[in-house]
């Protein structure tokens, strides 16, 4: 390809990049057993930056995505688990929660909902009997968090497409609705890095309470 | 680099140069405004605006707190709930007993069953236990203040937002920039290139055509369209060109016409010279013969006349050599050349002769004699091939007037017309083949040229070009000026072409048709 036109695309692809996500740090990841199954807990750190601190504060939810696969020693994904928190601030109450699936924890600032979404504990992976004991697994770990979520997006969407029509109609194209686009894109997982667990043998994993 | 490239380079530099001052412009412009928008104070200003919302909620919270000890204590002293007078209370709040009856009413209006998220509260409540007994104290919330509320809470979620995706927004606003001035790059290249393949084109079919020349094909023309620069540029080409192809050939032409003059005028030099002393020689011998054998005189008589009679015929043919390598000087005076082709029409008895004349001819400037006696004889050439009507035309022509005659003769052979005009060269037994070389010299002196082709009637069609009367003017202006540097060249190997160009010939033109093979008399006027 020649230079000026990998420079060129180069600029395109920059210009129509979505927002790069912020990546939390993975600090540890404990596989054991426990009831019959495979489980692992996902300690985490960093999660969140001050962008996201900035609009947990304000009233806006803070998102967290987890991404896990198990592999095994061929490198194929054995299993795969997604797990999505939302840390939110009740400016009013002055609770902080930490919503995930239909369950809700509260805590009373947003540094103690902080130290708790950080750590995914009792996720479980696979039934034990289908665990080849012997062989050597993996786990691959993403995490991503976001100071959006969809509808904070289309907010932000909305507002610029809104005040660019406003000021603007005499426009004959859509140039807010084309920068509100732009904008409302979000991240991938593929944005986020990926961490890799040291490789472990099932049979030698402790066995706990989950 | 070629200059289409160059053209096509030159557009996206120019449509670049102000786009780039333009995007620096409004990056610097987009980067300040969003700066203004999301700067620091207005984030603190509104998060002050929620500290403030969040203090007044929580005087509210505070004033509902003791009105409910004031109901703790009143609860106290009655016992019953029901005997408390509520007058104390305040009327908007209401105050009911859990699972119980409804002690002061209050003015909460519709209140939703569930919060919103992240809204302020619709209403407060406050619980009072005294004794097992439970009250709740509910007042609805100011709504001036929720309203407040609302609306500095979102504006500080919107503005934390915005600066959260101030590089998103921030691209978002460049990509419509960026996307059109790159189709206007795009359309700006693609214009380029379509101008410039419009115009290097033709340049280059113009150099191509140039280096044709250049390598000695005269043939090449542009032949552009329009009437632009370059259009009008390649016309002056081709007529540059074709004005120089017909001077070339003209050159090469009288170069020729001249060697075969010089020629002619040594051959008839060393064959006149001898003849005098043969005649001479011969009649001497018959005059002195002194003996009586009266058969043998007979002989002699014989012999001598026949002697004397080749040397007198050979003494013609001297002439006729001569006359073709003699320069003669040409009368030149204007004259319509249509006039001419009329008197020459009128002069064939025996022959039906058709005219097709403009009326749109300038007048000729050359020697109206020669030129009669040269369409004289090519009618008489023509009658001799067995031609029964002749056609005379005139017409303009770019370089003068073109006067055309043609017969419905045998014609020549699309072969030997290339060779036609060359002198030596007949198809009559006895001819000497000077005629239309006679011809080609006297229309080369008038600056014109001669062509043979087949003509409408079947025949042949001889066209003279001859320059008009300004053009033979300034030809003769030119070929003064421009001759003598190919003199040069001609006067090594033959006479000076501004002389040839004087050089007349007074016999006539030989016709070499041929129409059944046999030799006609030779039809040469010798003078």
């Amino acid at each position: 390809m020649r230079p000026t036109l990998r420079t060129a695309l180069a600029l395109t692809v920059w210009l129509l990049a979505a927002t790069p996500v912020t990546a939390g740090r993975v600090v540890e990841v404990e596989p054991y057993r426990a009831d019959g199954w495979l489980y692992v807990d996902v300690h985490t750190a960093d999660l969140l930056d001050p962008r996201t601190r900035s609009t947990v504060e304000s009233g806006l939810p803070g998102h967290c995505r987890l991404r896990l696969e198990l592999r095994d020693a061929r490198d194929e994904v054995a299993v795969r688990r997604v797990v999505e928190r939302v840390l939110e601030f009740d400016l009013w109450e002055g609770i902080a929660r930490v919503r995930q699936g239909a369950s809700e924890r509260a805590f009373r600032s947003i540094d103690a909902a902080d130290s708790a979404w950080s750590h995914f504990a009792g996720l479980r992976l696979l039934p034990w009997e289908r665990v080849d004991l012997d062989g050597r697994y993996r786990l691959h770990v993403q995490v991503r968090v976001e100071p959006f979520g969809p509808e904070e997006r289309e907010r932000v969407s909305e507002y610029v497409s809104e005040s660019e029509r406003g000021d603007r109609r005499e426009l004959a194209f859509d140039l807010g609705g084309l920068v509100g686009r732009l904008v409302g894109r979000g991240g991938t997982d593929d944005d986020a890095p990926v961490w890799t667990s040291p490789p472990f043998r099932p049979a030698s994993l402790p066995e706990r309470a989950p | 680099m070629s200059l289409r490239a160059r053209l096509v380079l030159l557009f996206a530099v120019l449509t670049l140069l102000p786009a780039l001052p333009a995007a620096w412009v409004t990056h610097d412009l987009l980067q300040r405004t969003v700066d203004i928008a999301l700067r620091d104070e207005i984030d603190q200003a509104l998060e002050a605006g929620v500290r403030q919302t969040r203090a007044a909620l929580q005087v509210q919270r505070d004033a509902l707190g003791a009105l409910g000890s004031r109901w703790t204590a009143a609860l106290a002293e009655a016992g019953d709930p029901v005997a408390v007078d509520p007058s104390f209370s305040d009327p908007a709040v209401r105050v009911e007993v859990v699972d119980g009856p409804v002690l002061v009413e209050g003015r909460l209006g519709e209140v939703p069953e569930t919060r919103e998220r992240g809204a302020p509260p619709v209403v407060l409540r406050e619980r009072v236990d005294v004794g097992g007994t439970r009250l709740r104290l509910t007042a609805r919330v100011d709504p001036e203040w929720r309203a407040d509320a609302l609306r500095t809470s979102e504006s500080l979620q919107m503005l934390r937002l915005l600066r959260a995706e101030r590089s998103s927004i921030e691209r978002a606003f460049l990509v419509p920039f960026v996307v059109i001035v790159a189709l206007a790059l795009v359309v700006a290249v693609g214009a380029a290139w379509w101008l410039a393949r419009g115009f290097t084109r033709r340049v280059e079919r113009l150099v191509a055509a140039t280096d044709r020349v250049a390598t000695g094909d005269w043939s090449v023309r542009t032949a552009f369209d329009g009437d632009d620069e370059l259009a009008r540029l390649g016309r002056g080409f081709d007529s540059m060109v074709a004005s120089l192809d017909a001077q070339s050939r003209r050159l090469v032409d009288l170069e020729t016409m001249a060697g075969w003059r010089e020629m002619a005028r040594a051959l008839a030099h060393e064959v006149k010279n001898p003849l005098t002393p043969i005649q001479l020689t011969v009649e001497e011998m018959r005059e002195r013969y002194p003996g009586d054998d009266t058969e043998y005189r007979a002989l002699l008589d014989e012999c001598s006349r026949i002697v004397i009679e080749e040397v007198e015929s050979l003494r013609s043919v001297v002439g006729r050599f001569r006359d073709f390598a003699r320069p003669v000087e040409l009368d030149r005076r204007a004259f319509d050349p249509n006039r001419l082709l009329h008197d020459i029409g009128a002069l064939q008895r025996d022959l039906r002769v058709d005219f097709d004349l403009s009326d749109e001819l300038p007048a000729v400037h050359g020697d109206e004699d020669r030129l009669r006696q040269i369409l004289m004889n090519l009618a008489s050439n023509a009658r001799e091939a067995g031609a029964t009507s002749l056609r005379l035309a005139s017409a303009p022509h770019a370089e003068g007037v073109a006067l055309v005659f043609e017969d419905d003769g045998p014609g020549i052979p699309a072969a030997e017309r290339a060779q036609v005009f060359e002198p030596y060269r007949t198809g009559k037994a006895g001819g000497l083949g000077l005629g239309l070389a006679l011809v080609k010299g006297i229309v080369l002196a008038h600056d014109g040229s001669i062509e043979v082709d087949e003509g409408r009637l079947g025949g042949a069609r001889f066209t003279v070009v001859l320059p008009s009367g300004q053009a033979s003017a300034a030809a003769i202006h030119a070929s003064a000026a421009a001759v003598p540097t190919s003199a040069v060249e001609v006067d090594a190997s033959a006479p000076d072409v501004r002389a040839s160009a004087a050089e007349v010939p007074t016999s006539g033109a030989e016709h070499p048709q041929r129409g059944d093979g046999t030799a006609d008399d030779d039809p040469e006027d010798p003078r």
